[in-house]
């Protein structure tokens, strides 16, 4: 059979395998009476397996294999969950994940695995000695799980059918899975069938015992059963066509599908050239003011509205698909280092735009190794100035205005502002006076410059400060902002804000002399018409005065160099007040066009990354508007 | 030495339609009971190997009453007794801890079979 269909699918669940092989093994560390836990390991490592098998991939497939034989003892209390044996386990986790890595990259899993089989073996086989000293239950059954296709045959008299029915499924789900059943089993429950059904069980109990069970209960007048697969390959498959087919079945049911990341892009890329071809027939309409044609395009701006929120929407992913992957690494880092961390996780039901998410999942894992590895202390330290051995760190999202706001809290050390100032002086970031002028704020925010560290020794891990600059960088590239706060001796804070989504944005246009430019309407918070002597000037720089505070001026003219053409003074200057956290600044612009909805398109490499400039947007009339980067304006990010 | 079989339904109709069902099949009629509070009490006094239990009833209904009897034993037999068209009642019976059913109107021979069934069950 051809699988080479199934291979997105594959991949896909096999990730999120992974990424629950990961949760359920740290539940079970945690927990290792809990049976809860295992049960899920298991049933994952299962599925795994019968996935991994089905697609020929054989390195994945015995792994798993031996993974599952190992659980199984645990399963059944056979075998202690020990500390090495779980570290056995996620080293396994980790290569299965390597192995479906590869198959993602280049289609084949081969991986050298026989150490760990070897390991795995080793474990299984030591614990067997143990289970035939505790249990003198022998193992009867193999480990193969066997599919029965049972046919049942009911009493013609038989009142209620869908309650014997019921009981059917219930005794056999007792002795394996019931795979699927012919009537489906919504209409089994509405006792749309004659007699008898047939249903398809995995197990690893024997014939004799299945029909023995379904004999037993009452009204069941017959049962025919036949083993159905053998576990192997071409009945692996066998099997998932099986579930295909209840799937189709069942299609009722299905509240989700998989969509390819791409093709949503491409949705909200055309979803971007329909805003712009409205706005441009929104000009064309103008011209002819015609009444008809105004209320369609009402009528159409309504609909593109709603497209767009539920092309948005349909990006959104909940944060929790890369906080997941966490709470594995803090595990491994703290115990690499020795040190006892409590690692808590907030807020996993936040959702993001796809883009945003995938690009944010490598700098919180710097700022929480930083966390873990700078920030926490080691439990004796802890111990001796009077804090909890295990120290805290919690990731947490939420939802603010526009953003997301992601915090990274250690109830650690802290960061001493002071020595932060004196290692920026050695090492000739900063001059002796430009550090007397530094608060506290300014002196923590040194850490984001490129290569600063103020870590006293080098573990495996990155210093404390290198990698920062990398991750504010990252951040505000999507359009977010980073703030650290620190106190020495209890702990610090990064506040990472991110907005939701990208791409389509409401702006302000505006002109200055020629060219048109359009600002992100969520900076702005005040439009103020000045004449021009109302401009003060203090320290050599152009300020006025707005609600009794003092507001410095930017002249995009000067900031983008843009020809005056001289040919006439401007009295009045409408100036753009723009807010990114605290900081405030006026823009001077010549005229306000309006507001639209713009299509931001990324700038390319060759003319990227001009100061000031967030990237493109194509206008009603075709033309094009370099959208403001209000956050390079203000000065708080390092380009400027 | 017989089967001891406590009848709870708050229909006296009934549980002497039972009575005369189970006794001619050889049956030992320990108790009977019409309300599922007094089906709890009465089994706590007779210990019977089997109940019959009908679902509606005042007080207490029978689902409730093989809850409360499961708390205390988890080996006597209990077989609901219901009416068509409550199958919702009966799998939440069985999830209660009830091991099979009968309908009313009864067939004797079908009650019977499917008492002896579970009995059965419970002797292997």
């Amino acid at each position: 059979m051809d699988v080479s269909q199934y291979t997105e699918v594959f991949n896909s669940e096999a990730i999120e395998l992974l990424q629950s092989l990961n949760e359920t093994l740290l539940a079970l560390e945690k927990n290792p009476d809990d049976l809860k836990p295992i049960e899920a390991v298991f049933r994952a490592v299962h599925t795994l397996k019968g996935m991994a098998a089905t697609m020929n991939y054989t390195c994945i497939a015995q792994l798993s294999h031996q993974m599952e034989n190992l659980l199984d003892r645990i399963r059944k209390k056979e075998c202690v969950v020990s500390p090495s044996l779980t570290d056995l386990l996620f080293e396994c986790v980790d290569v299965l994940q390597n192995m479906i890595e590869r198959v993602i990259s280049d289609k084949s899993d081969e991986f050298d695995i026989s150490e760990l089989i070897e390991n795995l073996k080793n474990e299984t086989e030591k614990n067997k000695g143990n289970s035939l000293v505790k249990t003198s239950t022998p193992t009867v059954s193999s480990n193969n799980l066997n599919y029965y296709k049972i046919k049942i045959f009911l009493e013609e008299n038989c009142a209620l059918k869908s309650v014997r029915v019921y009981m059917v499924f219930k005794c056999l789900n007792e002795l394996g899975e019931v795979v699927k059943s012919i009537p489906s089993s919504h209409d089994l429950e509405d006792e749309k069938f004659n007699f008898d059904f047939e249903v398809y069980l995995r197990t690893k109990k024997q014939i004799n015992e299945i029909r023995k069970t379904v004999t037993d209960i009452s009204d069941v007048k017959n049962v025919e059963i036949e083993l159905f697969k053998d576990e192997c390959k071409e009945e692996q498959t066998n099997a998932v066509n099986l579930f295909k087919k209840e799937s189709v079945a069942g299609s009722k049911k299905t509240q989700t599908v998989r969509v390819n990341i791409g093709r949503l892009d491409n949705i909200m890329n055309l979803v971007g050239e329909l805003v712009i071809n409205k706005a441009k027939l929104d000009r064309i309409a103008f011209r002819y003011e015609d009444l008809e044609l105004d209320e369609i395009l009402d009528q159409l701006k309504m609909i593109l509205n709603d497209l767009q929120n539920e092309v948005v929407l349909a990006r959104m992913v909940p944060i929790g698909h890369i906080f997941d992957r966490f709470p594995r690494m803090a595990r491994d880092l703290s115990r690499e280092l020795e040190k006892e961390i409590n690692f808590v996780v907030e807020g996993k039901e936040i959702e993001l735009d796809r883009t945003v998410l995938d690009e944010i999942g490598d700098p919180l894992m710097h700022l929480l190794r930083n966390a873990v590895g700078h920030g926490v202390e080691m439990p004796d330290e802890r111990e001796r100035i009077g804090k909890a051995r295990t120290g805290m760190v919690i990731l947490s999202a939420r939802g603010e205005k526009n953003n997301a706001i992601i915090e990274i809290v250690d109830d650690g050390r802290g960061m001493n502002p002071a020595e932060i100032r004196r290692s920026a002086i050695k090492k000739g970031f900063i001059s002796e006076d430009e550090a007397d002028m530094l608060d506290e704020e300014e002196s923590l925010r040194l850490i984001c410059l490129p290569g600063f560290s103020t870590a006293k020794e080098t573990t495996s891990l990155s210093g404390r400060g290198v990698g920062v600059d990398v991750v504010k960088t990252k951040i505000e590239a999507l359009g977010g902002s980073m703030e650290i706060k620190s106190k020495l001796g209890s702990g610090t804070k990064f506040i990472l804000r991110l907005p939701f989504s990208l791409a389509i944005i409401q702006a302000l246009l505006v002109k200055v002399k020629n060219e048109t430019y359009a600002i992100p309407l969520s900076d702005i918070v005040e439009i103020v018409e000045l004449k021009d002597f109302q401009i003060k000037t203090v320290k050599k720089e152009e300020v006025f005065v707005l609600h009794d505070a003092i507001v410095p001026l930017i002249h995009l003219e000067e900031v983008f160099g843009i020809k005056d053409n001289g040919k006439f003074e401007i009295k009045n200057v409408h100036i753009i007040v723009v807010e990114i956290g605290e900081k405030r600044k006026g823009l001077v612009v010549d005229k306000l066009i309006g507001q639209q909805e713009i299509v931001i398109k990324p700038l390319e490499e060759v003319i990227g990354g001009i100061m000031g400039i967030a990237g493109a947007a194509i206008l009603g009339d075709g033309k094009v508007a370099l959208v403001l980067d209000v956050r390079s304006l203000l000065g708080l990010s390092r380009s400027i | 030495m017989s089967i001891r079989v406590l009848i709870v339904d708050d229909a006296a109709f009934m549980r002497m339609m039972l009575k005369d069902i189970l006794t001619k099949a050889g049956y030992e009629i320990v108790g009977e009971a019409a309300s599922g509070l007094e089906a709890v009490e009465r089994f706590k006094e007779v210990k019977p190997d089997l109940i019959t239990m009908d679902i509606t009833m005042p007080e207490m209904d029978g689902i409730e009453a093989v809850r409360n009897i499961r708390k205390i034993d988890s080996e006597v037999k209990i077989l609901m007794v219901s009416a068509m068209g409550q199958q919702k009642l009966i799998i939440e019976s069985l999830e209660a801890g009830a091991n099979d059913f009968i309908v009313k109107p009864f067939q004797p021979a079908k009650v019977i079979e499917i008492i002896e069934k579970v009995l059965s069950r419970a002797k292997v």
